[in-house]
């Protein structure tokens, strides 16, 4: 899998981008266990993303689920064995 | 205590002893036949026959019964004693305390019959005769403990070189809210911190993906970042050869996460002066696997430094190619 950001919010700690083998829109949020920083990608369609894009705060409701695990179904990778907590 | 009070304690352990030496040779005889079994199996699902079973599975959607052969789950198995190897390597001990520990816990209880007993008998096996192979068998109840990491986190605690922390404790420490966590000089000695923090004067390091590390630095929302020794992340990529996977499982990373993705490795020449100090788990990156001590379950070293602002000449960022 290849994910190209479109837009990133360094404030707001969040990316909009593209996958681009399945031509999937994301989400990602920074996460880190104890050993390393990673990103966890979620799921959103493509009118979400421009929204996002020109108003990125109308995305808090969003990440703040994302951020506590409530829209787990929307991850395009599944974590693994020692899932990361939001940074 | 009277005369008869004496006698009666002294028939007790001496049923004790015999006691202790039966459950020795029959966890002993129980260890070995299990890991027989298990190998046999492995051997019978990663047969041909096993590959049948899956490719039927995958070409007809059906479920096969469990007693056919599975080369998927012949895999599996290889794997998971794969990472019951890696604990062991990583924190022989382990080894150590399924063949001691019966024996404290009996001694500790007052049941010195039994306590003798089990050594008793533990030196014979060692000296009579069963090579090793009775150390297999104990070898699975390692496999046990490291197959549930709750399990490995109790098995780091009681290991000399780790936190002298007790399993109650640990877990009195870890039931307090992040946040509210008390710190670490609170419930470890000095000498203890001391000797943790000395692991990383050679130098500190992070994993970090470079998507991420571009965008938002080398530190977490609140400046702070968990850090290994240098040797051990050092060895953590010597063992895992630039296989991705390899990678992927020992950072406990989504697999799939390394494809199209680069792993840098971030590494802090002198992390002293970076308020070096031992994690109280209110750092944003404690998550629900923290245990109070600096060790992760495995047994790894961490510690936490203050990253946020500085700038990338106090660091360096190499990438790790697999």
């Amino acid at each position: 899998m290849k994910f190209t950001d479109l837009f990133v919010s360094r404030e707001l700690r969040f990316s909009l981008g593209i996958e681009e083998d399945s031509g999937r829109y994301y989400l990602s949020i920074p996460v880190a266990n104890r050993l390393v920083d990673y990103e966890e990608y979620y799921e959103i369609d493509r009118a979400a993303l421009e929204r996002y894009r020109l108003e990125p705060e109308a995305a808090a409701g969003f990440l703040e689920r994302c951020r506590s695990r409530e829209a787990d179904e929307l991850l395009i990778l599944k974590p693994g064995s020692d899932r990361g907590v939001p940074t | 205590m009277g005369v008869f009070d004496s006698i009666g304690d002294g028939f007790s352990q001496v049923g004790g002893f015999f006691k202790g030496a039966g459950e020795t040779l029959w966890e002993t005889g129980k260890g070995v036949v299990d890991l027989g079994v298990g190998v046999a199996r492995t051997g019978y699902d990663l047969s041909p026959a096993g590959l049948a079973t899956d490719a039927y599975e995958g070409l007809t959607g059906n479920d096969a019964p469990d007693w056919l052969p599975s080369a998927q789950r012949g895999g599996e198995r290889v794997e998971v004693a794969f990472e019951t190897a890696a604990t062991i390597a990583r924190n022989p001990g382990l080894l150590v305390d399924a063949v001691v520990d019966p024996i404290v816990d009996d001694w500790n209880n007052g049941n010195y019959g039994e306590a003798v007993g089990r050594g008793f008998t533990e030196l014979a096996l060692v000296v009579v005769g069963t090579k090793g192979v009775d150390k297999l068998g104990k070898g699975g109840k390692v496999a046990d403990t490291a197959s549930d990491v709750a399990d490995a986190a109790r098995g780091a605690g009681r290991v000399d070189d780790l936190a002298p922390l007790g399993r109650t404790q640990v877990d009195e420490i870890t039931a307090i809210p992040k946040g509210s966590r008390p710190a670490p000089g609170e419930y470890l000695s000095a000498e203890y911190i001391s000797n943790h923090l000395a692991l990383f004067d050679e130098g500190a390091t992070r994993f970090q993906l470079k998507s991420g590390l571009d965008k938002y630095g080398p530190g977490q929302v609140d400046g702070t970042s968990f850090v290994m020794p240098k040797s051990q992340a050092d060895e953590l990529l010597a063992a895992t050869r630039g296989d991705p996977r390899a990678l992927e499982r020992a950072l406990g990373l989504p697999e799939g996460q390394l494809d199209g993705n680069t792993l840098m490795r971030v590494d802090f020449e002198n992390p002293r002066e970076l308020e070096l100090r031992v994690p109280s788990g209110n750092e944003a990156g404690a998550n629900d696997l923290w245990i109070p001590g600096g060790r992760l379950p495995d047994g790894t070293a961490e510690a936490v430094i203050d990253v946020g602002d500085i700038p990338p000449a106090r660091y360096s960022a190499t990438r790790v190619d697999s």
